[in-house]
């Protein structure tokens, strides 16, 4: 089986954004909706621990969430008081979190396309990168959220924590930990480490990266 | 964030407090700290000698002396830091209102950087609205990241690169602040401008109100006027045929027919 091209990946997430509920839209379509709401719940638990549980609303931390679909942790995260910026390449999807609002700004964007004046405290991108499928784009993915970064700012995505590169089905492509490492670690990001979901099984987690230089 | 959460490590490494605020200001206990840390109070002025590292002196500035010490008065404490040393610095301006400028002097002139700069939570105490952590140094250190609470400061070392990414995050910062800055000028001014249109509507509202009430209180008084019954009752008559006038005037006069 082959992989989705970058227009086939980006009509079947549109398709995907406007069929799908609010949660398995973004979420793991093996799982029904009220499971979905554990998956969602357990990974802000996760995102709670790598932000940091500290917000204020006069000088609130900058947050990009970097693929955010329908918005879900966009808002959960702009609810703890963070100013946060969601950006989806799906037109349904924006659509929906603008629709939806609840504090975040949203744009459609790539996450190699999103250009801004200002840095982050923290660039997020929860089961993201793994479905950006061409490893060109993917690097430039990962490249442009980490240039976002500020000094001392924090770079959070998720992929599988085991080592190497692996094909799963037609729209997932993992690569493993040390692919992360040796991208970032020559723009000075420290590795906190990769923290897995554990959730029914999830081969998925967090790599967390903290910029030092 | 509250006050013994601005530095996960804020008493590594300290082994006295040093607090110089107002005797009436009692913010030592919000710092939660180690039993061995020694706590002793002093003032601002006082001809104490240095401050040696492993101190962490705790002030307050502010806009209202005596509770709060003028940032002037601050250089002095500032010059007997020695390498090491650190000053918790509260502030009881708004982070809005921080006079920066104010601060920045005497912390240069005395070789202190502020290392952290946090808000503090409203509800945590009143009245004091930032801290900042400061430290005497001799070579510039890379600061805190935000609201983390976390000490991972970066691995400046003797490298220059963390050093010049924050130097040139400054000066690139600075050149994007502009056009926002000069934004929130415009729009402070244009909510200035609808504050007062609004005061002028409230105060037209209140005026038109009056009239409106002198108007009804006019209006009832001709409602209830003799002449406008009797003019009503007049233009009423031809069209009530059978009702004679007289019935009308006994009416308008209130007088009652007496029976016979």
């Amino acid at each position: 089986m082959g992989l989705l091209s970058a227009a086939e990946a980006g009509k079947y997430w549109d398709a995907r954004h406007r069929r799908e509920g609010e949660l398995r839209s973004g979420g793991d379509v093996s799982f029904d909706e009220p499971t979905n709401e554990m998956f969602h719940v357990r990974r802000l638990a996760l995102l709670l621990d790598l932000v940091g549980e500290h917000g204020d609303p006069v000088a609130p931390l900058f947050v990009l969430d970097a693929g955010c679909g329908k918005g879900w942790f966009s808002r959960a995260l702009a609810r703890f008081g963070h100013q946060v910026d969601g950006i989806d390449a799906s037109p349904a999807a924006v659509a929906h979190c603008r629709a939806a609002g609840g504090g975040p700004r949203y744009h459609e964007s790539t996450l190699s396309g999103w250009r801004s004046p200002w840095l982050y405290d923290v660039v997020t991108s929860v089961d993201v990168l793994f479905h950006v499928l061409d490893d060109a784009e993917w690097e430039s993915s990962l490249r442009n959220l980490a240039s976002l970064v500020r000094l001392g700012g924090r770079l959070i995505v998720s992929d599988h924590g085991e080592p190497g590169d692996r094909i799963h089905g037609d729209y997932q492509v993992v690569r493993g930990p040390d692919r992360y490492r040796a991208l970032l670690a020559p723009d000075r990001f420290h590795a906190e480490g990769w923290r897995p979901y554990r959730f029914r099984g999830s081969p998925i987690g967090f790599h967390a990266f903290t910029r030092i230089g | 964030m509250r006050l013994h959460e601005v530095d996960e490590r804020l008493f590594d490494g300290v082994h006295e407090v040093v607090d110089v605020t107002h005797p009436e200001v009692t913010l030592a206990r919000h710092l939660r700290m180690p039993a061995q840390v020694r706590y002793r109070r002093a003032g601002t002025a006082e001809p104490e000698g240095d401050l040696d590292e492993g101190v962490l002196v705790l002030a307050l500035t502010g806009p209202n002396p005596p509770a709060h010490t003028d940032p002037d008065a601050l250089a002095p404490l500032l010059h007997r830091l020695r390498p090491g040393a650190r000053l918790l610095l509260l502030a009881g301006w708004a982070v809005a209102d921080l006079p920066v400028h104010r601060l920045l002097d005497p912390l240069g002139a005395a070789s202190c950087q502020v290392i952290a700069a946090t808000p503090l939570d409203r509800v945590a105490i009143r009245g004091v609205h930032a801290t900042l952590l400061v430290e005497r140094v001799d070579t510039v250190v890379t600061p805190r990241p935000h609201l983390t609470g976390s000490a991972r400061a970066t691995d400046a070392g003797q490298s220059p690169v963390p050093l010049l990414r924050m130097a040139n995050e400054y000066v690139l910062t600075d050149l994007v602040t502009r056009p926002a800055r000069r934004r929130l000028a415009e729009l402070a001014d244009r909510v200035a401008e609808l504050d007062r249109q609004l005061a002028e509507r409230d105060a037209r509202l209140a005026e038109t109100e009056r009239e409106l009430a002198g108007c009804r209180s006019r209006l009832a008084a001709v409602e209830s006027s003799p002449a406008l019954r009797m003019g009503r009752l007049l233009l009423a008559g031809p069209r009530q045929v059978g009702q004679g006038a007289g019935a009308g005037l006994r009416r308008v006069l209130g007088r009652q027919r007496t029976p016979r």
